[in-house]
This record gives C-alpha cells, structure tokens and sequence, in this order.
C-alpha cells in the first residue's frame, strides 16, 4: 500500500521513515473507520460550507507578474524558462 | 504604562493624539519581538512601512508565517519554502496597510498549519509564555504566544480545526475564528481550504472586532469570500447585548480533563450570576466529528500540498529526472506530520476508497451541520472548553498523532459548519491558561462579538494587567 | 475473417478569450516564455482561481451547438497528478457535472452522439532539450473545452470528416480557431476492432500525439491494422495509451493497462457550484451564430446550387464575405460565381466586387473587364469606377458605333465574310472575337452578335 501512495504521492520515503509512517497511517486509517456507524443513506455531500454561486470574471486582461518577481523563487532557470531534468516515461 | 502593554486600539488613539509616535510604537514591540525567547517570530520587519492614516494607524500586527507579505519570506514553517520570498500580498494584509496596520514580523507555527502545540515547525517548537516548558499550542502558536507575551498587540493566524482559538486558549487570549467565507482566503497558504478561515487573535475583544472590520468582506479574488456586510463591529460591541442563551453539548464534552470541567462548571455558574441562560443540548454525532474533520482535511491538503514540487520556487533537491526530482524535494521538504497527512489524505481520495472514506466524511460533514444548524435555533451561541486539557509539556504527543488530534476535539465542528466561534481566556489553573470557546451563528460575528465583550468587561476575564 | 473497427474521439479545444480560464493573464500567441504569468497561475502559495465568464459562455455555446443537454449547476474538480507542467500538481477541470451532456452532430448524414462537453485548464508547455525540459507558463490556464464522443465513428475517413465538420462548427461559433497545427484542437481517438457482427466492443486504445489532420487518418488506420494483425494470429489487444510518432508513421505504448493513473478526483472546494441560470442560457442561445448546417440550407434556399452552398459554408470567411456582397447584389447565384471562382486569398472591399457585378450585369462593362478592373481593385486598392474611367473601359452597346465596327472587320477579312454570307453561321463567332478586338473588348458582345444577324438578314 505505502508504495502506491508513495508513487501517487509522489513522496518517496526512507527505510526508517516507511515502516514508521505506515504504521501511523494505518492507525489514523482505522480510527476514522468509526465514521462507518453512520447511516448516511440519501445524505447529499457537502463540498462547499455554504450554498452560493460561483462569481464570474470579466474577460479582461489584468497585471501579469514582473519579470524579476518570475524567477525571483526559481532553483532551475534558464533565460525565459523555468528548467528541470527531463521526464522520463514512467 | 509602558508601550507595550497597549492595547491596540488604544496604541491607536494616543498616535492620533500626538502622545506617542509610530516610531516609539514599533521600536517598542520590536525590541520586545527580537528579544524573546519563546521563538515566536521566524521573520521580523526590516522597517517600517511609511505612516498612513486610518483605522489601525501605527498598530503593529504579527503575522502568521502562512499568510503572504509581499517582500517577505513566507516559510509556513517548513524547508520546502524556507527561502520563499512573496510576490504579492495577500488580500487582508492589503487591507490592513491600507488602513494603516504596520506588519512587525511573520510569526513561528506548525508546518503548513498541521498541528496543535508548534512542535511540527521547521524553526523549532514556540514555547508557552507561561511555561518555557509547556506547549503555546498550535498551529499558530508563535501568533498566540507573540500576543500572550506583549510581543504585539494582534496577530493574525488561521484556523482549520481550531488552530486560532486552541493556541489563544493556551497562552491564555482571545482568539477568533470568523464564519467561512468572512475573511478573504486570497493570499493564505491553503491547507484544507474548505475549512480554511483566517483568525484573529488579540488581548481584547475590541482589537479582535476593530481588526475584522478591516480585513472581513468580499474579495473578487476569493470565489469563495461572501458579500455579506460587514458592520462596525469596534462600534457594535459597545451596544448592549442582553441575556442570552447557551448550549452545553453535554457528549461533546465528557472525555475533558477533570481540572477543565470543574474550571468550566465555574465559569458557567458565573454567565448565570450575570443573567445569561444555560442549558444542556445534545449533539449526536459529537463522537464523528474529529475523524470527519481529519478525512477531510487530509484529503484536501494531499491535493493542495501537491504544488511543492521544487519546479517554480521553494526547495530543489536535483536528480536524474523530473520525477525523481520531485519525489526528493518533497522527501526532504517535508517534515513527518505533513507526509503523514498527505499519505493518509492521498489514501482516502484514491481508487476504490474514495467513497468509503472521503465520500462518507462529505456525507456525515452534512449530518453533523444541520444538526449544528439546528441546535443553533433553539440557543444563541454553544458553549465549550476550548481544549479538553491544559497546555502539555514539549514531547509529550509530539510522537502519538491521534493523541495531538484530540486537541482538537471541541474546535473542529466550528470548521465543519463554517461557524465564527471565539476563544475567550477562563483564567488560570495551576498557574497555566485555559479557555472556553463561544460559537455563534453563521455570519453573526456582531452577537458573538458583543457578547464576548461585555463577558471582557463584566465578567472578570479582562487580561489588562 | 472480416473485421470492423470502432473509434470514439476526445478533442481539446482551446477557445479564444482575452484572459486565461482562471486568471487575468493574457491569452496571447508569440508572446516571450514566461510573459503571461501571474502567481495563480504559476500555482504559487495563496493563490485561488476565479472563472473566466467568457470561457464559460463559450463552453455553453459548444455545449448547445452539439445538442447537449446542459446541467444546469455544474460543478469543478480537480484532477490530481504530478507533472512539472502542471503548475499545481491537479488540473481543475469538471467530473461529474460536465457543463453539456448527452449531444449529437451530424456528419455527413451520420449522427455522432456526444458524451460530454466541459471545461478545464490548460497546462504548460514543454520544450524538450537535451537531457532537460524548458517550461512556458504562458499557456498554462488557457481555457479548453474537452468533447467526448460516444465510439460511433467506424473508419478513419468517418474520423477527419468528423474532425472537419467540428473544426468547421467551432470557427462558426467564434469560440476557437481550431488549429491542429497550433495546438489549438487535439484529438485522441481510442480505437479497437472486433469481428463484424459481433455486439461486445473489443478492448480500447488510446493514441495520442496525432497534430494534423494526416497523422489523425494515419495514425488510426495503423492502429486498426496493427489490432486486426493480433486478433487474426489468435492474439488478445491489451488496453494501452500510445503515441504517435510522426517521422516512422507507427504508433508507440506510452503506458499499459497496469500503470493507468488514478488521478484522486474531487470536488474543487475553492470554486463554489457554477450555477447556469435559466436567463444566462437564454442569451446564449438567442447569441447563437448561424450553425454551418443551417447556413447551407439558407444559401440553397437563396438559390445557390449545393456545391457552391457547400463551399461557402466549410470556408466561413469566403461565406461570410459572399453575405455581404450579395447584399448589395440582390444576385446571389452570379455572386457565388465571382466569389468561388475569381477571388483566390486578398478578397476587395465588399462594395467594390458588388460594383463589378453590378456593372457587368447592366451592360455597363464586358464580363472580362470586369474580371481585370477586379484584379486591379485588389492589386492597388483603387476603387472599381475610378479604374473603370480612367481606362475608358465602359462597355460599348451604341448599335451605331458596333454597326461601324462589324463592317470594318468585314472589310478587314473578305474571304470570311463571302463564306458568312454564303451560310457558313459559324464564322459568326469568329467576326464577334473580331468586333471585340477592334473594340479594345468594350463592344457589348450580346449586341455585336444581334448586330451581326441582323446584317446577314
């Protein structure tokens, strides 16, 4: 399971870290199981805390960033680009 | 009396009479800042912004290290962003500077707001102002601290599952959590951002009101922010507020510390003397509330944490690849709360589980809000301790996860109904704070408000010293 | 063993607005890397997306030109995965509640049944280098709408006419200009075979990377070759995502079945439930442009035959500018004449061609001048009546002065005329090509060759 969540995640963990975390979490994990007990037959989701209605922006072009704000927190940067390893396929 | 035993309103007004200067002001509070030793702040102020006119003329702020300050670093406490610099401010802090609000410095807390005592900081734990020992509580424990120790006069935090009021609760101050929707969430670091709420926390409730009347109302930038008005609450409160009646949700309650409730049975004892009505309510599902709130906020931070992926700004660790270099950064960023967050968080969203664990938790979430909802008809405001313990020695839940939950365990429902709810200081026990929290209707941060107020001034619960 | 083929298609369309679907970034090709971006949508911390209107209205006219049925609360979500083009680590796009539904479209004659339309954000683009990736956040948060086809398309050909008919749809409503070319629509067709008169669908194939509409004809029907080779040897298609590759023509695995992604879907929490009121929809629809099925079925009514109706629909442009000539004609089969026919890519101001037209219909010039004055109006810019007086080009018709001409060309070829006269009609033809010549091609050839006959007796 922790492998997955790692991948999905995107997260990898240490040795140590792995067998620590995965014991927590699967303690958190069968706590919140109480939650089962609840008959939520025909209960509706709540998403959003309150019902209101999604506001809706005119179309019209605002301030983009400065140029030196941009990269200003950019570890890999090369000229206009922000730059990282390639990909590989996974 | 000294500068730094103002209020804020009151540091405010002498400014305006020509008593005291801004410079005087801020030197004060900054000498304070700079020479503590709970380590409140992770960042102080280089200066001063230029004086302005307004409503928070020259009042210093501490500012909760996860809400934006153009042109300061903004680390929410971890080492993934420990050398982020904002590139804009957010929308409460443009309202405060706009009324003349002046930001002393980012304060200490728990990394990415994930925890209830401070320990989870990448800056080191905050301790207790009235035990160096003791926990100031979390996660916006360097703001509670800060405020308890004169360090400024109002901080600004935010408060997920109760990481405003638990703090203000420990360091013994008054801490707002304002309804969701009240206080623009533009610009605060988001960890679970349907129950995401900024708060204030002050030594008065007058400060607490004055402030939200600057930063609350609608933000076009926020679709979430609501055009509710905003009233003058610093005038409001002034008003009489009559009797009211309270609920004491007897389930919720009964696992406290026996040192709380008997504090507690006292403090309701005197709302009584002072005509107030008490009366028992019941709440059901009081025992789902924690592990519905956890689902919750775990599997929405799994989703807002994902952006930490050392490609833009924050921490880079390199690699061969892109991936690899994203799984380092996050391995290495992140401290063990947060990862074990994001773990359980990326667990109850994934595939074949969803349903049973976030689905369910979104399906109770609407059971436990009517029935809030409805309890909230036949009282004013609900009525509980704010923590079921005292403030706990540094270490002692830092390795048990669901022993630091319970904390939480009186403040989350606030969150999960999007209700205002405030911590007000009970006194002392064995020489460290307590407090109890009032939580009001929906948008009605004028009653809760008012009526905290004149507990303030009649009840005995003022902290000028 | 006879084999048949079942495509379905899921396009990316990116619409045409000002700003980006969530920020107020501009929307701008050409611009240098990095121009266009702001915190929201470099995904930096605190920051919260607010919806673009005009994406929405876009969305909605798509949704509604393909029959959709449209929800009336439609709800965002995000879609979470790691990619360093996506700014922060989920796409916000819709899952449950897309904005349309359950739609169709006819392509030619054929009903395609439509799955969903709805919006999401675009992510950034990659400019692969080396051992390194170059990212441009100007394209991130561009709006797209997603349209999936319900698996009725049966060929390739069934495939591109699809495409077409879509791309022709979309530039008629304005809300993309759906290039291939430029990324601006993409197609992922998921492909699988079975034996003809077989009911259960055979196992699907994603392909990705198909840029023009060639790839998109090729790289299906190699799928389809490649699936009918496995099944006819016994073999079973696995479920797999492949790309295209463009330079070998063959489609190669990007993922197989055990490594598909679970992209943790959720309901977006900072976007409350767009709600598409009963008056939005209504203003939408009364806004709606003319659909291509129903220009064509306008332009036969106006009396064009089918063929130019159909070029003046696929080619909005030429239609559009062929509505505005012929409004000032009232000659709607001669207009589509000139348009189809004399205009290549520089098309003259409206009321310059309808000039020509007009002209050449009241005798005022000769068809052919008319076809130079035309050439000259685009050529320098000068208005048709100008070029028409300085040139003298006014067509003759005065039967007198033509009369003087028949009988010049008469004296000019003496032999032609003696077998005319004795009977020979058809040098007739010969001595109009003649008058004309003499005329500097202004005589009115309708009235040289009455002139002609009447002399012949």
């Amino acid at each position: 399971m922790i492998e997955k969540l790692e991948k999905l995640a995107s997260l990898r963990l240490g040795e140590e870290e792995r067998k620590k975390l995965l014991e927590d979490v699967k303690e958190i994990l069968h706590w919140v199981e109480i939650l089962k007990e609840v008959d939520t037959e025909g209960v509706l989701p709540t998403t959003h805390p309150f019902l209101s209605s999604l506001p809706l922006r005119e179309d019209k072009p605002g301030v983009s960033l400065p140029d030196e704000e941009i990269f200003k927190n950019t570890k890999g940067r090369s000229g206009r680009f922000f730059k990282i390893r390639r990909p590989g396929w996974r | 009396m000294e500068i730094v035993n103002l209020f804020g309103w009151e540091i405010k007004e002498k400014i305006e009479r020509g008593e005291i200067s801004e410079k005087e002001v801020f030197d004060a509070f900054y000498e304070r800042a700079s020479s503590s030793s709970l380590n409140t702040f992770i960042t102080l102020a280089e200066g001063r912004e230029e004086k302005k006119e307004g409503k928070l003329r020259g009042i210093p702020f501490g500012i909760k290290d996860n809400i934006l300050v153009r042109g300061m670093k903004n680390t929410c406490g971890s080492k993934i962003l420990h050398d982020f610099i904002a590139p804009y401010d957010a929308t409460c802090i443009e309202r405060l500077k706009k009324e003349g609000g002046v930001i002393l410095g980012k304060t200490n807390m728990d990394e990415f707001a994930m925890g209830s005592s401070n320990e989870y900081s990448a800056f080191g734990p905050v301790k207790n102002p009235f035990d160096p020992e003791r926990v100031p509580g979390g996660s916006s424990g360097g703001s509670a601290a800060a405020v308890a120790n004169l360090e400024v006069p109002i901080a600004l935090g935010s408060d997920t599952g109760g990481s405003v009021r638990q703090p203000a609760a420990f360091c013994g101050v008054f801490g707002l959590k304002p309804t969701y929707g009240r206080i623009s969430r533009y610009g605060l670091v988001a960890f679970a951002s349907s129950l995401d709420q900024i708060g204030i926390i002050a030594r008065t409730v007058k400060d607490i009101a004055l402030t939200l009347e600057v930063i609350a109302g609608y933000d076009p930038m926020d679709s979430t922010s609501s055009p509710e008005g905003v009233p003058p609450y610093s005038k409001i409160i002034e008003e009489p507020c009559g009797y009211k009646t309270l609920g004491v949700p007897e389930e919720l309650i009964s696992g406290c510390d026996e040192e709380i409730l008997n504090a507690f049975q006292r403090t309701l004892e005197i709302l009584q003397r002072l005509g107030h009505k008490i009366v028992r309510i019941t709440l059901p599902h009081a025992k789902y509330y924690l592990p519905t709130y956890e689902i919750i906020a775990m599997a929405e931070a799994s989703s807002n944490l994902a952006r930490y992926d050392g490609v833009r700004y924050g921490l880079r660790v390199e690699g061969e690849s892109a991936e690899e270099i994203i799984e380092k950064t996050r391995m290495r960023g992140f401290g063990p709360e947060v990862k074990r967050r994001i773990m359980v968080g990326t667990y109850v969203l994934s595939k074949g589980y969803r349903e049973e664990y976030y689905g369910k938790a979104q399906r109770v979430r609407t059971i436990i809000k009517e029935e809030l909802e409805e309890a909230l008809r036949e009282v004013d405001f609900i009525i509980t301790p704010t923590a079921p313990f005292l403030p706990f020695k540094l270490g002692e839940r830092k390795e048990d996860p669901i022993k630091m939950y319970l904390s939480d365990v009186f403040t989350v429902f606030a969150n999960l109904a999007g209700l205002p709810a405030i911590s007000i200081p009970g006194g002392r026990i064995n020489g460290l704070p307590w407090g109890f929290q009032v939580t009001g209707r929906a948008w009605d941060e004028e009653n809760l408000l008012t009526f905290a107020y004149h507990l303030e001034r009649e009840g005995g619960w003022s902290l000028r010293q | 063993m006879e084999f048949e083929a079942v495509i379905g298609m899921e396009l990316h369309v990116q619409l045409k607005t000002e700003t980006k679907l969530f920020c107020s970034c501009r929307v701008e090709f050409g611009a240098p890397p990095n121009k266009n971006v702001c915190p929201v949508c470099l995904g930096m911390p605190g920051v919260l997306p607010v919806l673009n209107k005009k994406a929405v209205e876009h969305a909605l006219r798509v949704a509604i030109a393909l029959n959709c049925r449209i929800n009336r609360e439609s709800l965002f979500a995000r879609k979470n995965y790691f990619y360093p083009d996506l700014p922060k680590g989920y796409q916000i796009t819709q899952y449950t509640t897309p904005i349309g539904w359950n739609g169709w479209i006819d392509v030619n004659g054929k009903k395609i049944r439509i799955k969903r339309v709805h919006l999401e954000e675009e992510s950034a683009k990659t400019v692969l280098e080396g051992d390194y990736a170059y990212i441009d956040f100007n394209r991130a948060g561009i709006p797209l709408v997603e349209i999936v086809t319900e698996p009725d398309l049966t060929s390739p050909g069934d495939a591109v006419q699809f495409v077409k008919t879509l791309q022709t749809l979309l530039r008629y409503l304005g809300v993309s200009d759906a290039d291939m070319e430029k990324g601006q629509l993409r197609c992922e067709p998921n492909v699988s075979v079975r034996r003809r008169g077989e009911e259960k669908l055979g196992t699907r194939r994603e392909i990705k990377n198909l840029n023009s509409i060639r790839s998109l004809e090729r790289g299906i029907r190699y799928e389809i070759d490649q699936q009918i080779k496995i099944l006819s040897s016994g073999g079973e298609v696995e479920r797999a995502t492949l790309l295209w590759d463009e330079k070998e023509e063959v489609t190669r695995p990007m993922r197989m079945k055990e490594e598909e992604e679970d992209y943790r879907y959720f309901p977006e929490p900072d976007l409350p439930p767009l709600l598409l009121t009963e008056d939005f929809i209504k203003e939408i629809r009364k806004t709606m442009p003319e659909l291509p099925h129903e220009r064509k079925e306008r332009l036969i009514k106006e009396g064009l035959r089918e063929y130019d109706a159909d070029i003046l629909t696929r080619d909005l442009e030429r239609g559009r500018y062929y509505d505005e000539v012929v409004s000032l004609t009232s000659d709607p089969p001669e207009t589509a004449k000139w348009v189809i026919t004399e205009l290549k890519e520089k098309f003259p101001p409206a009321r310059e061609l309808a000039w020509i037209i007009n002209a050449v219909k009241e005798g005022k010039i000769t068809r052919n001048a008319g076809k130079e004055i035309l050439k000259e109006v685009i050529e320098k810019g000068k208005p048709a009546e100008e070029i028409v007086k300085e040139k003298g080009m006014t067509q003759v018709s005065d039967e007198e002065e033509i009369r003087k001409l028949v009988e010049q060309a008469f004296e000019m070829h003496p032999e032609e005329k003696e077998r005319l006269f004795s009977g020979e009609r058809k040098l007739v033809g010969f001595f109009i090509g003649e008058v004309m010549k003499l005329s500097g091609r202004r005589a009115n050839p309708g009235v040289v060759k009455r002139m002609i006959e009447e002399m012949l007796g």
